[in-house]
């Protein structure tokens, strides 16, 4: 009787984590398909590719092209984690390699901390001292720029990429840096050549979070990178971009939906790059 | 016959814990020396204080002398790249990188600035025959080292070691994670190794002492109970100590 009960206790727990596992594929899933099916109208009454790649959005001739909404969010989401990559992978190794324990357990936290600060606030913080700092130095008008949203996105993507990089170089075994000194080779010879390229999986994980924080941020990058209609594709660093989020307020609501479809779906398609790459890498390492 | 090695009253601390008391001892070149003794008594701590591995504990204190061919190890300016070179090490747990076979083993040429592909083809060659494991790896180089099995890897670790052209070799545990097949493979190398190298070999297995070592140093709570030829330790201990544990009474 009694094992009997237990068995059925085991199953019961089986199945509330597996359903408990399944349920945010099919939360993605769900609303995939919802902006598939209401954005299908976009696709058809434009046309696929006039539609993707379509660089003008006219009322007045009812042409709806979407691209230099594409290039815009990408090229920021590009520059985000570019910087985020610059100035986050450094810091890591310095917090896992190179500070005293004193050091670090303060700067831990504190890089930690800097996640969970709302995105308004970066937003506000980058009106005020961005914006004013970028017109002074590059004599702009406004100092909306790919350059400032860039920037203040890849501040906002750095803690992820800081604190996932540190969990992983810290997580290369003590072994391994063993056996790279003991062969004489330096501190930093060790972490070029064996701690990072181990680390490179880790580090990838914590890329595509970052890409993803970086490519979802709204409001910072309204009040600092965009234009709302009219910018076309940006010709430098200093200009203004367009951004998928605006079509909240464009005129056809299907076109709205049909956009967030192609944002989803660039997302989706960036990240599963990035895993496939990271799990090649690993499985050519049997690492 | 020659001193590789003399350990002049060396005493080592990490923090508070006095770890190794007052060490003497000689290590002869082309020999193999053992250091036999139960957990915890220091046998690691000593043998990483021979190519200064134990620098990279923060709170690890020495006194006393350790000479390297005449040279103090210990002085303030000693290049410990260049005696980490001299003085190798293999240890307990085979630690392949997470690269290719070829990789693993040019690794520390070319840390050492060695970038001529065929010299480095040649080392790789000449370093894996050595480690008795050419004949069964030649023909995947550029798989990943971690792809090959314990004992495989155990001897990637030696062969890896050999590339830099050490004098002397330190094992630490070597085959504690193998099974006996392996073992016996690791030792026949380090008794073919011994003709090239000097080699100091820390382990758990009285056995293993027995079989390949010239001498053996019976190590308790951080000090030599007793040091000698490994027949005598083994047939005649002089000290009461030394019998218990090779009896097996305690370990």
């Amino acid at each position: 009787m009694r094992a009997k009960f237990k068995n059925i206790k085991e199953k019961l727990i089986e199945d509330l984590l597996f359903i408990a596992a399944i349920s945010s594929i099919i939360v993605v899933l769900f609303i995939f398909i919802f902006l598939m099916k209401e954005g299908a109208f976009a696709f058809l009454e434009n046309g696929v590719f006039n539609f993707i790649f379509g660089t003008k959005w006219r009322m007045e001739t009812g042409t709806y092209g979407i691209a230099p909404l594409i290039i815009g969010s990408s090229l920021v989401t590009i520059g985000a984690v570019g910087f985020a990559i610059v100035f986050g992978i450094p810091s890591a190794i310095f917090l896992s390699e190179l500070a005293p324990p004193r050091i670090g357990n303060i700067l831990k936290p504190t890089v930690e901390l800097l996640n969970s600060i709302p995105s308004i606030v970066y937003g506000f913080i980058g009106v005020v001292l961005l914006l004013t700092s970028l017109r002074n130095t590059f004599d702009m008008i406004d100092g909306h720029s790919f350059l400032a949203g860039s920037i203040l996105l890849g501040v906002m993507a750095l803690p992820t990429i800081i604190t996932i990089s540190d969990d992983a170089i810290t997580a290369v075994p003590k072994d391994l840096r063993e056996g790279s000194m003991a062969l004489g080779a330096t501190r930093w010879q060790t972490i070029r050549r064996v701690v990072l390229p181990s680390a490179i999986p880790g580090i990838l994980t914590g890329t595509i979070l970052a890409v993803g924080r970086a490519a979802g941020e709204t409001a910072p990058i309204m009040w600092t990178a965009v234009v709302f209609t009219g910018g076309g594709i940006p010709h430098s660093i200093f200009e203004p971009l367009e951004l998928i989020y605006l079509l909240g307020y464009k005129d056809v609501e299907a076109n709205a939906w049909g956009t967030a479809f192609v944002l989803i779906s660039l997302v989706l398609v960036v990240n599963l790059i990035a895993i496939i790459i990271r799990d090649k890498y690993k499985k050519k390492m049997m690492w | 016959m020659g001193i590789k090695i003399r350990v002049n009253g060396f005493n080592l601390w990490y923090g508070e814990n006095h770890a190794l008391k007052d060490i003497n001892m000689e290590i002869e070149k082309n020999k193999v020396t053992a250091i036999i003794g139960p957990s915890g008594c220091g046998k690691s701590t000593f043998i990483r204080s021979l190519n200064r591995m134990n620098d990279l504990v923060p709170s690890c204190i020495t006194k006393g002398d350790i000479f390297f061919d005449g040279m103090e190890i210990y002085e303030k300016d000693l290049d410990v790249y260049t005696l980490r070179k001299r003085v190798g090490m293999v240890f307990q747990k085979p630690n392949p990188f997470p690269m290719s076979v070829y990789d693993n083993i040019s690794y520390g040429p070319r840390i050492h600035g060695e970038k001529n592909k065929k010299k480095l083809d040649k080392i790789v060659e000449y370093t894996l025959k050595s480690a008795a494991l050419w004949d069964e790896v030649n023909d995947r180089l550029d798989d990943p080292a971690l792809g090959l099995s314990g004992g495989q890897q155990q001897r990637l670790c030696i062969a890896r070691t050999l590339t830099v052209k050490p004098d002397v070799i330190l094992f630490d545990e070597p085959c504690s994670a193998l099974d006996p097949i392996s073992t016996s493979k690791i030792e026949d190398l380090i008794r073919e190794l011994k003709e090239r190298y000097t080699i100091v070999i820390v382990t758990h297995n009285m056995q293993q002492a027995a079989r390949i070592s010239d001498y053996t140093a019976f190590f308790l709570l951080g000090e030599i109970i007793e040091f000698g030829s490994t027949l005598q330790i083994f047939e005649n201990p002089s000290d009461k100590r030394t019998e218990d544990y090779i009896t097996g009474k305690f370990g």
